[in-house]
């Protein structure tokens, strides 16, 4: 690696090492993931895979951006742009406090983000707090595209093995396979929820069951009504009809009446009731956004 | 140090021979740029004098021990090769052996070189940063990061937008104003999409043409309300034969037959669809980046099979095969097609980089492909 000066370990991707390093020419700071690659193996794992090849259609300045390739024997690195760090860690450091209008900024550029990768037929699928980066002057980005994949339209079948459990919308929690970009749109909501009260999860569930149980809890369980073929799909089961009268001034204690507004339109258990990312962001509670955000 | 690839590998011979070499008989035109060379390709007798003086020497009788169709490769002391030719004797009838066009495909390009993988020396790097600009239309259309621009003003601003970029408005059907506006936004497109969709499917049928079927033994009667036409019976190895030899004039740089080339695909498709349950579409994306390495004259016979096998492993990585799907596929492909596991994890390695990480595809070049795929079931 003669082009980096590795400094120190970052953490453990999906499918490798990441660390932090410094372009000797450059000085620039970067990110480096590296992958082996065995003989006997299956070759490049899909998660660097998709990595590199979603992440080359994608440059948008709320996305990570990979920089390079380096291709040096049995391994690949990733190289990509440092942050300096995610939005988990970000939460640990503000002791469950949090100002607002931060929360405004990072749920636009969340919501900017994804709406550049739908618009270019890209579903993220592992949308959480560690997956979003954070810079010192407040960007916020999307990172970790290892699960990440092209979606066609009218949507064909994929696989139901995704997103981590307390992000995860209740219709992929019933074993959905046809799902298109609803499935990101749940996880904002989450992830919304989880930025307004600094850092605490909104469902954070212990298996698919008391995930269900929990989001029902709030929402109410869902009826063919209100969610037609619900039951067809192939994980279905009944839950009982929790009687529901939410209070959700305290849910989200800090969060404004638009914000609640916003969050509920997140939050349908009707995939196809759900709002897209682009309609999210012409919601009023954007419309006292800090236009430096808005122009970014 | 990273450095462009090109200048990385020696030119010894490749490990994976996907670089595309010169065909047996294929007459290879010393190129005309370099004056000394080609004073040396206009006879070929004083080459052997030429030889004499700075380079390895290359005795009379040895030269003429150099069979037709054989390559010569002309190499300085220290072995750095500057001149490759072949002897072709010159015959009226020499039509077939002159099939090539006379140029060595994909110079200038960097994929000759690439694809050498498993020969990265220790401790270099190989840099592939120059492959991952957006590859896509939609990325180069007009498409601005300003995303407060209002709808109707962003979908006049990039009249390139392919139909595949139109975002998908998951709850317009509850939202009246918003299914208007997205009408209306479709029909400021309309225009545009019908073009790139036509430009995208032509280029499909570009390599393997559906009408490649039945030959000249066709006649086709035009009537003022219908077409119609009338397939005479043929012997299918005259068939075979004809169609192989009508897709050789129209891509002379490919070495591979149409019928290899449908075999091949019809192989893909048994052991992805047939014996792993792998999707069609998955297997028509396959079928995509297996064309486009054909097209680029990366093909020979003796990778044919991996570059198949390569791109069915890269196709389902991308759609969701992973687990013991994923093995089990692994192991299909290296049974039906008699492949080593190393060799075949080198080629996927090789496609990558050749398709430059290209590997997201519109819906609109795998479509042609998975119709043929259904309608051939």
């Amino acid at each position: 690696m003669q082009k980096y000066e590795r400094l120190e370990k970052i953490g453990e991707g999906t499918y490798g090492t990441v660390f932090k390093a410094k372009n000797r020419e450059s000085q620039e700071i970067v990110a480096l993931k590296r992958v082996r690659l065995d003989d006997d193996d299956e070759g490049v794992p899909s998660s660097a895979l998709r990595e590199i090849c979603l992440l080359k259609e994608l440059k948008h300045k709320n996305i990570v951006r990979l920089y390079d390739v380096l291709h040096s024997e049995k391994k690949l690195t990733l190289v990509f742009e440092y942050c300096d760090q995610d939005l988990k860690k970000y939460f640990d450091s503000c002791n469950g406090e949090i100002d607002q209008d931060v929360v405004k900024s990072f749920l636009y550029q969340l919501l900017r983000g994804l709406e550049f990768c739908h618009s270019h037929n890209v579903l993220h699928r592992d949308l959480k707090p560690q997956n979003l980066l954070i810079n010192k002057s407040g960007d916020l980005k999307l990172a970790d595209f290892g699960l990440a994949r092209a979606f066609g339209i009218p949507a064909r079948c994929y696989s139901a093995e995704v997103v981590t459990l307390w992000y995860r919308p209740p219709d992929v929690l019933f074993g959905a396979k046809l799902y298109s970009t609803s499935i990101d749109m749940w996880s904002a909501g989450c992830i919304f929820a989880e930025l307004a009260n600094a850092g605490r999860p909104l469902f954070p569930g212990n298996d698919v069951d008391d995930q269900l149980k929990r989001i029902f809890k709030l929402l109410g369980t869902p009826t063919e009504e209100t969610w037609p073929g619900m039951t067809q799909l192939p994980e279905y089961k009944p839950y009982p009809m929790y009687f529901v009268n939410t209070n959700w001034p305290q849910v989200v204690p800090q969060l404004n009446a638009r914000g609640r507004d916003l969050l509920l339109g997140l939050l349908v258990c009707n995939p196809g009731r759900r709002i897209s990312a682009e309609e999210a962001m012409m919601h009023s509670y954007f419309a006292d956004l800090n236009p430096s955000v808005k122009q970014g | 140090m990273t450095a462009p690839p090109h200048s990385r590998h020696p030119p010894k011979p490749p490990a994976i021979t996907l670089v595309p070499s010169v065909p047996a008989g294929q007459r290879l035109r010393h190129p005309s740029t370099s004056s000394s060379l080609s004073s040396l390709a206009s006879s070929s007798r004083p080459a052997v004098h030429l030889l004499n003086k700075d380079v390895s020497r290359l005795h009379s009788h040895r030269h003429r021990s150099i069979r037709r169709d054989n390559r010569v490769l002309l190499t300085t002391l220290r072995n750095a090769p500057f001149v490759v030719y072949s002897c072709v004797p010159y015959s009226k009838h020499s039509k077939f052996t002159f099939r090539g066009d006379g140029r060595r495909h994909g110079s200038g390009s960097s994929h000759e070189n690439l694809l050498l993988f498993g020969s990265v020396e220790d401790g270099q790097d190989v840099s592939y940063g120059q492959f991952l600009a957006p590859s896509s239309s939609k990325a180069k259309s007009a498409r601005t990061d300003n995303l407060l621009v209002p709808i109707s003003e962003s979908a006049h601003a990039s009249p390139a937008k392919s139909p595949s970029e139109v975002p998908l408005f998951r709850s317009f059907s509850h939202d009246p104003s918003l299914l208007q506006r997205y009408h209306s936004q479709q029909a400021t497109l309309l225009p545009t999409v019908l073009e790139s969709e036509v430009e995208s499917i032509s280029k499909h049928h570009q390599l393997d043409d559906p009408e490649l079927r039945s030959g000249k033994h066709r006649t086709l009667l035009t009537f003022p309300s219908y077409m119609t036409s009338v397939i005479d019976y043929v012997k299918p190895s005259d068939l075979k034969k004809e169609l192989n030899e009508k897709f050789r004039e129209k891509f002379p740089h490919i070495q591979l037959t149409l019928s290899k080339l449908r075999s091949l695909k019809q192989a893909m498709k048994k052991i992805a669809h047939i014996r792993c349950g792998v999707d069609l579409w998955t297997i028509a994306t396959a079928h995509v980046y297996f064309e486009r390495i054909i097209m680029k004259g990366l093909i020979n016979k003796a990778n044919r099979r991996l570059c198949a096998g390569a791109s069915l492993m890269l196709a389902a990585k991308l759609n969701d095969v992973k687990g013991n799907d994923l093995s089990k596929l692994i192991d299909e492909i290296e049974d039906t097609f008699k492949l080593h596991r190393r060799e075949l994890l080198a080629c996927e390695l090789g496609i990558l980089v050749a398709l430059e990480f290209s590997l997201l595809v519109s819906d609109l070049e795998v479509k042609p492909h998975h119709q043929r795929l259904v309608y051939t079931s």
